[in-house]
C-alpha cells in the first residue's frame, strides 16, 4: 500500500495488491500469519487481492511440500519393513529388538505426521475471508501432492514387484544385508 | 613444518591408530546402546523444534541426524568402511 501527498494538502491513498509470492511452505505460513494479524485487528483485505497468480503459487507450494514429505515416507517405510523382516540392520544390529522395531516405524511415520501437525497449525489462522482463501489454496495443493505421491508410490512398488524375479530379489537382499 | 603438514593426522598418529580411532568412533555413535540413545534424542528434538517451536529446518536437520544414526552403520558396512 502506498501513500502520496497531493498538492492540495489531502492524502491520496493508492492501494496496490499485496505482493504474496511465497517460495516455500514456511514463507507461505508466514504470509498467512501476517494477514491473520491484519484481519484479527479488524482490518479488511478484499478477497479479490488474492489474484490468480497468488492462487497458483500457494497451490504449488502446498503441492511441492506434500510431495517431498511423501517421498521421505515412501523411502523410510521399506527400510522399516526391512528391519522388521531382519533384512536390514538398524543400529548395526542384525537381530532387531522390540525397541528397534518400534523406533524404525516411528522414524518412518514421524516425518509425515510431524509435517501434518505443522500444516495443521495454520488452522488457527482460519479467520477472515482473505486468510481463509490463502489456507484453502495451500491445503488444496497439499492434498493434491499427497494423492499424486500415493499414486506414484503404488505404481513404483508394484512395478518393482512385477518386474523383479525371485533370483534378483534374493541377490538384492543378500547385497543389502551386507 | 607448514600448516598443512601440521594438520595432517598421519604426522601425529600411525595409520593403524588413525583407522582404529575412526572405527571406534563410528562403532560408538552408530551401533549399540549409545546409537539408540542418540537417535531417540534427535528424533525427539526434531519433533520439538519442527512442530512445537515451528522451526521447520532445525527440525528437519535433527530428523536427518536420527535417520543417519539409525541406518548409518548399515550404510557404512555396505561401503566397507566398518566391519560387523
Amino acid at each position: 500500500m502506498a501513500e502520496e501527498r497531493s498538492g492540495g494538502g489531502g492524502n491520496v491513498i493508492i492501494a496496490t495488491a499485496p505482493p504474496i509470492m511465497p517460495k516455500g511452505l514456511v514463507a507461505a505460513i508466514s504470509e498467512i500469519q501476517q494477514f491473520y494479524a491484519v484481519e484479527k485487528r479488524g482490518g479488511r483485505v478484499d478477497e479479490d487481492y488474492f489474484t490468480l497468480e497468488n492462487t497458483l503459487t500457494f497451490f504449488e507450494v502446498g503441492f511441492k511440500a506434500a510431495f517431498i514429505s511423501g517421498l521421505v515416507s515412501a523411502l523410510c517405510s521399506p527400510l522399516a519393513i526391512g528391519v522388521v523382516e531382519k533384512v536390514l540392520p538398524a543400529f548395526g544390529d542384525n537381530e532387531p529388538t522390540l525397541y528397534d522395531k518400534l523406533f524404525v516405524f516411528i522414524l518412518a511415520m514421524g516425518f509425515p505426521v510431524g509435517y501434518a501437525i505443522f500444516i495443521g497449525s495454520v488452522g488457527k489462522y482460519y479467520a477472515g475471508p482473505f486468510t481463509k482463501r490463502m489456507i484453502r489454496n495451500l491445503l488444496g495443493g497439499s492434498i493434491t501432492g499427497a494423492i499424486t505421491k500415493m499414486i506414484l508410490a503404488v505404481i513404483l512398488f508394484h512395478w518393482l514387484y512385477v518386474q523383479s524375479t525371485p533370483g534378483q530379489a534374493s541377490d538384492a537382499l543378500r547385497f543389502l544385508s551386507g | 613444518m607448514d600448516t598443512l603438514e601440521y594438520l595432517d593426522p598421519l604426522n601425529h598418529f600411525t595409520p593403524d591408530e588413525y583407522i582404529s580411532f575412526w572405527s571406534a568412533l563410528f562403532h560408538t555413535i552408530l551401533q549399540g546402546f549409545w546409537a539408540r540413545v542418540f537417535a531417540a534424542v534427535f528424533l525427539t528434538l526434531s519433533f520439538w523444534y519442527g512442530v512445537r517451536r515451528q522451526q521447520f529446518f532445525i527440525g528437519l536437520w535433527f530428523f536427518v541426524l536420527a535417520l543417519v544414526i539409525t541406518y548409518g552403520a548399515w550404510a557404512l558396512k555396505l561401503m566397507g568402511l566398518i566391519d560387523g
